[in-house]
């Protein structure tokens, strides 16, 4: 390195304006250790060793060499006092700083203090005030728990007097529902007492009925549970028998038939004969009535021929009428009247309708059975019929399969009548079954000229055949009755 | 023995028509309903049955009726029944015509108070007090019955012919 003149007075001169500043912080605070040696700092001491090195060369002394040497203690005393001296002004400084500090801190402390105090008196205050508020809550909410209290005593009572009311409502209710409970059950009781009496009286009725049919029954009950057993023994054996009978039937039928048939042909044959001879019997007495006529024309003639003659001389002569012509047109007109007189009574039952009547009926669709109970009257434009029961069995086209009258069963039709304890019509046998008993036996009266009586212990009517069976029959006919001792003609009666 | 099993039991079917229980359980509730009517409605009409094609076959109508739901009856009063003849007709061939009537919906069964009258074809039958149940097909007429029809006759050579 090296230095040129004006750099190094430019050194020298800093290094002397340091030099006074530190004399003059030297002057102003001389310290105790320096304050004798103040004036001896010498510029060398405050130069750097460096900068000594800078110097020129010489040979030094040794006083110049002590008192470089002091020179050098006392600028390292000064440097370490000055250190020091730092040393202790950074230390005041520090302390100073730490004063401050402690100082800020107290201050802070003690603001922290008073923010402390501050906040506890203002906590304070806060929790007085909060605890005012709280007291103030406390006693608003014990007004108002109060006054809730005072509103659910009020509500209480309320509702206390309500369910009061509404137990007194119930009770009034459960009293008005007893009550009409009650009533009701007084009213059924009542309706059921009605029933049970009108069923009781219907009973009685029915009883007394019963008793009455079975005091007029009496002697008859015998009869019909025979005959009912009968009947039930013989509803086994009527299948076989009714297919029997319906052979029977048929094979009678065809020979009615067969012999219908040939009796209309002889009967045809008969008329036809009748016919012509009634035709030759007219020409014969046309021809002798002509004949007659012309006998009687030249007789007249004659007669008048005598008369004229003889008519000064003798009374006026009247001839009889013709007998025969006339008795033969008073039979036909009677004959007319007669045909005339059937067929106005056959018009006359046309149409109406038959009334069945009864106090009681029932009707079972499912079984078929129609029950007329209790006064029973069947009022047909061919008969009348009276019975206690009358039993309809119907088929399932709801046509008449059977009908079975019970007890003081009575058929009428004008003079004719007949009676039984029981009567059966079976419509597929075209059969009526009379059933009677010792007491009332099955019985048939004709009134009128030719009254007579058939009584018997059972009567059966084939329809088709127009036969009569009759079980220990007894018969009461009018006198005369029995032309010849066969009394065959009796039974046409009821035929008829 | 198959002939006596399918046999009519007259003694079974006289014990059976003998129980008027139901019969009178329902006079019982026609008086306690007549006696809770508060709000009939007033001709009412409506189907009973129909014909296969959906028209009607059979139709009632009621003057007054109320139902009551709690029991199941139903009351009415002149009550009239028509049945039609043919589908798509007003061809009346049955009419039933009953003053007054209950009938319980539960057992379908019913009872006429008063008189009714019921006229199909040339037939009619009359009576006052009239029980039915359908499930038994069973008609019971306790007084005053009359049956009128032209088809009676046993047979034309009847007995006293």
């Amino acid at each position: 390195m090296k230095f040129t003149t004006r750099t190094f007075v430019f050194s020298v001169g800093l290094l002397m304006t340091a030099l006074l500043s530190v004399g003059t912080f030297a002057a102003a605070k001389p310290s105790s250790q320096s304050a004798g040696q103040g004036s001896e700092i010498s510029l060398a001491d405050l130069l750097n060793p460096d900068d000594v090195m800078l110097r020129k060369p010489s040979a030094p002394s040794v006083q110049q060499v002590r008192k470089e040497a002091e020179e050098k203690a006392a600028a390292e005393r000064a440097r370490r006092e000055a250190a020091e001296k730092a040393a202790a002004e950074q230390a005041r400084k520090e302390a100073a700083e730490k004063a401050a500090a402690a100082e800020q801190a107290r201050k802070a402390a003690a603001e922290k203090a008073a923010a402390e105090k501050a906040r506890s008196v203002a906590a304070e205050k806060a929790s007085a005030e909060q605890a005012r508020k709280e007291a103030e809550a406390r006693a608003t909410a014990a007004e108002q728990a109060r006054r809730d209290a005072e509103a659910r005593a009020a509500a209480a009572e309320k509702a206390r007097i309500a369910i009061e009311e509404k137990a007194a409502a119930e009770k009034a209710r459960k009293e008005a529902e007893e009550k009409a409970a009650a009533e009701q059950a007084r009213k059924e009781a009542e309706a059921r007492a009605t029933a049970a009496e009108q069923a009781r009286k219907e009973a009685e009725e029915k009883a007394a009925a019963a008793e009455q049919a079975r005091k007029k029954a009496e002697a008859k009950a015998a009869a019909e549970e025979q005959a009912r057993r009968e009947a039930e023994e013989k509803i086994a054996a009527e299948k076989a028998r009714q297919e029997a009978e319906a052979r029977a039937a048929a094979d009678r039928a065809r020979r009615e038939a067969e012999e219908k048939a040939a009796a209309e042909k002889a009967r045809r044959e008969a008329e036809e004969k009748a016919a012509a001879e009634e035709k030759a019997r007219r020409e014969a007495e046309e021809k002798a009535a002509a004949e007659q006529e012309r006998k009687e024309a030249e007789a007249k003639a004659a007669a008048e021929k005598a008369r004229r003659e003889a008519e000064a001389k003798t009374p006026k002569l009247v001839p009889p009428p013709a007998k025969g012509v006339s008795a033969g047109k008073d039979g036909q007109k009677e004959k007319e009247g007669k045909s005339a007189q059937k067929k106005q009574k056959q018009k006359k039952q046309s149409g109406r309708d038959a009334v069945i009547t009864a106090e009681r009926t029932d009707y079972d669709r499912k079984e078929g059975v129609i029950l007329f109970d209790r006064n029973v009257y069947v009022d047909d434009e061919q008969y009348q019929l009276h019975a206690d029961r009358l039993f309809l069995f119907m088929d399932g086209t709801n046509d008449l399969k059977r009908l079975v009258a019970l007890g003081n069963v009575a058929i009428t039709n004008e003079e004719k009548s007949a009676s039984c304890s029981r009567a059966v019509y079976v419509k597929k046998l075209s059969k009526i079954v009379m059933y009677g008993s010792d007491a009332a036996p099955a019985r048939l009266y004709q009134g009128g000229k030719k009254a007579s009586t058939v009584v018997g212990e059972r009567i059966t009517f084939w329809l088709n055949s127009e036969q009569v069976e009759i079980e220990k029959p007894v018969v009461t006919v009018p006198g005369g009755s029995f032309k010849g001792g066969d009394g065959k003609d009796f039974l046409k009666n009821f035929k008829q | 023995m198959a002939f006596a099993v399918t046999a009519f039991n007259s003694e079974q079917w006289l014990a059976e028509r003998s129980d008027d229980s139901d019969m009178v359980r329902l006079r019982v509730a026609y008086r306690d309903c007549v006696s809770k009517i508060e709000a009939p409605a007033e001709n009412v009409s409506f189907p009973l049955e129909t014909f296969p094609d959906g028209s009607v076959k059979s139709r009632l109508t009621a003057a007054r009726a109320q139902m009551f739901p709690d029991t199941g009856y139903i009351w009415g009063e002149k009550i009239r029944v028509e049945q039609y003849k043919n589908p798509g007709t007003t061809n009346v061939w049955a009419n039933l015509v009953a003053e007054n009537c209950i009938v319980d919906r539960k057992t379908k069964s019913g009872w006429v108070e008063g008189d009714a009258t019921m006229v199909y074809g040339d037939s009619s039958v009359k009576g006052r007090g009239i029980y039915f149940s359908l499930p038994r097909e069973f008609i019971k007429i306790l007084s005053k019955c009359e049956i009128r029809t032209k088809g009676a006759k046993m047979d034309p050579r009847s007995l006293l012919k």
